[in-house]
């Protein structure tokens, strides 16, 4: 069949919209079956990888449930202004990937190209960003086997409060013991503005301290009396050994989320240099059909979709 | 997309040659051998290594599988053999203590991830659902290709760690010991298992698609096989659950490497979080090992009683039914923990639930079986037996799944019995049966009948003498996983040790006969059971093509009886007699 | 044995596939499985309303919410029902579940319903008493006797 036909005409087992005609593989009947076998296909990945990362989402909203005020606290060492560029530059290259299998439906090969290059560019842009902030994270002690909190919070103070001796300048809830649970009545006044808090609100050490749940005695020795009596440990962990800890936790989610996603943003990269690759080389499996490049961008979108709740929930805790 | 151009240059089977060849000649002498053999069939389409190993056929790969998914069992089995060894003293014979956990773990870490979850699926699965639909491959074929190289590459991992170090938490990997606390080599055998895990998803994947677009015309979705509904669901399993492990040991493997704990109670993290993940997926698995097996004994019992199964789109809908259930009882595996009492009971209450979809196929089996034309082969060994040992392991769960019996029942051997009983008994068995049951169909041979038979009472015989007194064990309370034990349980391991020799013997006998029947073994022709389905209308072996022509399917899945037949019994009320059913013509 | 609807026909058709029964042409085709296309101006104007939400997102989080709407958390269900907005809109424009078939649909939806089911293990967390039980027991001062049965009353009795 001409192009021209299929431009013109939908006739029957043409590939319909788009201009290419397709081959169709041995195990298929016509276009449409295996067209839609490769979409549901790739939908069926694509479920896998929403139970994948829907995983680790549990795990994040799981702790921070239980500990709502150390992710208050945590989330003021992570930059906005970065994060949502970052989440923009996302949304440009889902932007760009679409216009790409645009151009691989219609055969356009420069443009598919150029589309598929600037997606490159933003997820390498996006990547770059990441880079900055992990080194500045690392900088500041935050680092995975390196955590220091307490430098950390005192870079934030010389940053965010110039040179003030009591971190959080706010007023702190009276009465919360150094190491008791936090009860509900607590946890309202944490979050309703009735307290007079500045917004967005930053937690007291106490609060921090307070936030906790199932704590294990701390590891350290027992010691053991002559009567083979053990005593009790050396007594509940400081208010800021826990809050440290406890920053500790976020932190692992944090860069366990955000590292697997920009292990996909890799993956996904590396899947583009191939299709960019095969075109240039006019090969076959990219120039009679879109749908490599389809499945590619399917892909890409769900890694921005990943994203899009990936950054509200880091960054923009309040 | 493979069309003529393909991106790895693969040899195709579906030359246009070899398709005139099929479509011009008459099923005249030219397409058998002397010996009654078709000539071209799938396994001789081609003769070189790098026609294996890069095939994208189903029933080659299929075959890879085979081989593989055996070595693997051996080995498993191996482990336990020197578990069992072990105790048949209570101070152990030869093996330390660190030996003794690092066997154990070895034992359920092959058998689970590399030998249950893919076997009937990966192997009979590969081999038979396109056959059985009236397809002429799967729907991606490298992606089938990718999933055995996947399922090798993890192995290969697994194996590894498991023989230059061992692993010794267990194949349940608990936390804090695998992430904090043991010294083994736990990360590389978690990246295997990942591996693996991807393995078991493209087939998966490749499952679900297949079944969903590319069914022969006219086949609706009442009218497949049951076996292909007990596919679908476990595919969907798969699909579903596999990623949830997979994240969760990558967790583990994160922790160890670079010390981000998320399980960790020093932080604040919970140990219990790491079993309520790594069970979200592996109660579902337990059903991913089981619900093949559950579809093998559909055909079984089908072509050996000649009868339609009972209630078909009963016991349709409940593989469906256990796929969804089995999302909703993973605490059940953790009423020993810190999980709420509340949270316990609904896990307790879904538990009883998800066996009634189990029990309504086992009623339905035996309806069908009711007046039917039982031929006792070796396949219906197997399938009576599966029926027996499944019915004991899923009553048995009833009692761990019941609170307060559980608190007394939870780690100890009675545990270990139950799911053995299942896996072993249910899973294994209707492995063995599918096995025997395609085998024709695979290899165009029949294996020899009386030995067949031996090895399934064997096999029976051995199963029950090793694991009826693990019952009696747990319930007198002897824990699992213990290396030393008190002496009172000795003779009950004992019996157990003796009878897994037994088993050992009626595992090893098939090999034998298996390989003897390649070469001696009677031929089979198209349909030696004389059985109802799209595959058994085909060559034995199949060509690689699968079907000269798609044919288009008119009537109902098992129809030993035509239709109207059946509607003309029912309307006089008179069950058929076993002469009125069309024993199948060959 | 049932008979087989037989066909004689065995010709390659035009894109030489292979051999396709003649009945199977005369069966109503696929057309209810074409995938529709849409045109590049929805993709313009998706990628506008994406970024448009984004900054929605961003400047929603200096707004203290629970001025005007005083309930626990506000401001976290509307961030939530932002992102999910623009994930609709990802998924339904952008990868094409606008013009998909039924089973595409079925699957995407299937992937998020089923992602709430690992709100199970919330049910655990939520339903866990305010205190452990080790946190309940009462040890007395100077340490407890590993001997002594673990109960409130016979610790407390034994030991002083």
């Amino acid at each position: 069949m001409s192009l021209r036909a299929a431009i013109a005409g939908n006739t029957p087992s043409s590939s319909h919209g788009g201009v290419i005609e397709q081959p169709v593989s041995h195990q298929f009947e016509d276009i449409d079956q295996q067209n839609e076998c490769y979409i549901v296909g790739m939908w069926t990945f694509l479920v896998t990888e929403i139970m994948f990362f829907g995983a680790f989402f549990l795990a994040y909203s799981l702790y921070r449930t239980l500990y709502p005020a150390t992710y208050l606290d945590c989330h003021r060492f992570l930059s906005i202004p970065l994060g949502a560029t970052n989440t923009g530059v996302l949304l440009l290259s889902s932007w760009a990937m679409v216009m790409a299998v645009v151009s691989a439906q219609h055969g356009r090969k420069g443009g598919m190209i150029g589309w598929l290059v600037l997606v490159l560019l933003c997820s390498m842009g996006f990547l770059g960003i990441k880079a900055v902030e992990y080194s500045s994270k690392f900088r500041e002690g935050l680092w995975v086997g390196d955590f220091n909190y307490a430098k950390a919070n005192r870079e934030w103070i010389k940053e965010e409060k110039g040179d003030e001796g009591e971190p959080f300048a706010q007023t702190p809830l009276a009465a919360i013991p150094g190491a008791a649970p936090m009860t509900g009545a607590d946890t309202a006044k944490l979050y309703h503005h009735e307290a007079k808090r500045v917004f967005p609100y930053y937690p007291t050490v106490q609060e921090l301290a307070a936030d906790y749940r199932y704590t294990t005695p701390d590891t350290k020795e027992l010691t053991k009396t002559e009567a083979g009596v053990y005593t009790s440990y050396t007594g509940p962990p400081s208010a800021v050994e826990t809050a440290s800890k406890r920053a500790q936790l976020f932190f692992s989610i944090y860069f366990g989320m955000t590292g697997l996603h920009a292990l996909h943003i890799i993956i996904g990269m590396m899947m583009m240099l191939t299709i960019i690759g095969l075109r240039l080389k006019d090969h076959p499996s990219v120039t009679l059909d879109y749908m490599p490049t389809e499945l590619v961008g399917l892909y890409w979108h769900f890694v921005d979709l990943v994203w899009i709740f990936l950054f509200p929930l880091m960054y923009l805790i309040s | 997309m493979e069309g003529n151009d393909n991106l790895m240059s693969v040899q195709t089977y579906d030359s246009p040659h070899g398709a005139a060849r099929s479509a011009s000649a008459d099923h005249g002498d030219e397409q058998e051998n002397s010996e009654g053999m078709p000539r071209f069939h799938y396994l001789n389409a081609a003769h070189t290594i790098k026609s294996w190993l890069l095939t994208t056929d189903h029933k080659r790969i299929a075959i890879l599988y085979l081989i593989s998914i055996s070595i693997f069992f051996l080995l498993g089995g191996a482990a336990i053999g020197a578990v069992r060894i072990e105790l048949t003293s209570p101070k152990g014979q030869f093996l330390s203590s660190e030996a003794y956990n690092k066997m154990f773990s070895a034992h359920g870490i092959i058998m689970v991830f590399l030998f249950l979850v893919p076997s009937i699926p990966a192997t009979i699965g590969n081999f038979v659902l396109p056959l059985m639909i009236g397809a002429r491959d799967l729907a991606f074929p490298r992606l089938n290709l990718l999933s055995w190289y996947l399922y090798m590459i993890g192995g290969a991992l697994v194996l590894g760690a498991l023989a230059f170090g061992g692993v010794d938490a267990g194949w349940t990997f608990y936390t804090p010991y695998s992430s904090v606390y043991s010294d083994t080599n736990v990360a590389i055998a978690l990246i295997g298992v990942f591996i693996a895990g991807f393995s078991s998803i493209t087939t998966g994947l490749n499952f679900i698609v297949t079944v969903h677009k590319m069914r022969a015309p006219g086949m609706t979705w009442f009218r497949i096989p049951l076996f292909i509904w007990a596919m679908y669901a476990t595919s969907v399993i798969i699909i579903l659950g596999t990623p949830v492990v997979a994240i969760t040991l990558l967790l583990v493997v994160l922790e160890r490497t670079l010390h981000i704990g998320i399980f960790s109670p020093e932080l604040g993290g919970d140990p219990v979080l790491f079993q309520h993940m790594f069970w979200f997926y592996s109660h579902p698995a337990v059903y991913i090992m089981m619900l093949p097996g559950l579809g093998v004994i559909n055909e079984l019992i089908a072509a050996n009683t000649k009868k339609r199964i009972f209630g078909y789109s009963f016991v349709a809908f409940s593989s469906i039914a256990i796929a969804v259930f089995g999302f909703l009882v993973w605490g059940h595996h953790m009423f020993a923990t810190s999980q709420s009492m509340y949270s316990s009971m609904v896990f307790s209450v879904i538990s009883f639930l998800v066996a009634v979809p189990s029990a309504i196929k086992v009623f339905n089996w035996l309806a069908t079986m009711y007046k039917g034309s039982v031929e006792f082969s070796a396949t219906m060994y197997y399938a009576l037996s599966f029926i027996g040992l499944f019915t004991i392991g899923g009553l048995t769960g009833l009692f761990l799944a019941s609170l307060a019996t559980d608190i007394h029942l939870t780690a100890t051997y009675f545990v270990v019995a139950h799911f053995h009983y299942i896996m072993v008994g249910g899973s294994l068995t209707g492995y063995m049966g599918a096995l025997h049951f395609w085998w024709p169909k695979m290899t165009g041979r029949l294996y020899p009948e009386g030995p067949a038979k031996l090895s399934a009472i064997v096999l029976f015989i051995g199963f029950n003498l090793t694991f009826f007194p693990q019952f009696i064990a747990g319930y007198l309370g002897m824990p699992r996983r213990y290396h030393f034990y008190a002496p009172e349980y000795q003779v009950w391991q004992q019996m157990s040790s003796a009878g897994s020799s037994i088993l050992a013997i009626g595992m090893i006998i098939p090999l034998f006969y298996f390989i003897w029947s390649l070469k001696y073994g009677k031929v089979a022709g198209p349909n030696p059971w004389g059985a109802v389905g799209l595959e058994w209308n085909i060559p034995s072996p199949p060509p690689t093509h699968n079907f000269d022509t798609i044919p288009v399917v008119t009537w109902e899945a098992y129809e030993y009886q035509p239709h109207e037949e059946i509607e003309a019994e029912l309307d006089r009320e008179s069950i058929g007699a076993p002469s009125s059913a069309q024993g199948a013509s060959v | 044995m049932a008979t087989t609807a037989t066909a004689s026909h065995t010709a390659h058709d035009a894109h030489g596939h292979g051999p396709v029964s003649r009945l199977h042409e005369d069966l109503p085709h696929y057309s209810e499985f074409h995938i529709k296309h849409p045109p590049a101006s929805l993709f313009h104007r998706t990628f506008a309303w994406l970024l448009f939400l984004l900054a929605v997102t961003v400047g929603l989080y200096y707004v203290d919410l629970s001025r005007f709407i005083p309930i626990i958390g506000i401001n976290l269900i509307v961030a939530l029902i932002v992102a999910i907005w623009k994930a609709s809109l990802v998924v339904y424009n952008f990868m094409n579940l606008k013009g998909s078939t039924r089973l595409t649909v079925l699957w995407a939806l299937l992937g998020f319903v089923w992602l709430l089911l690992m709100g199970g293990v919330f049910m655990d967390y939520k339903t866990r008493p305010a205190t452990p039980g080790w946190q309940r027991m009462e040890y007395p001062l100077g340490g407890q006797d590993i001997e002594a049965p673990l109960s409130k009353t016979a610790a407390s009795a034994t030991l002083k």
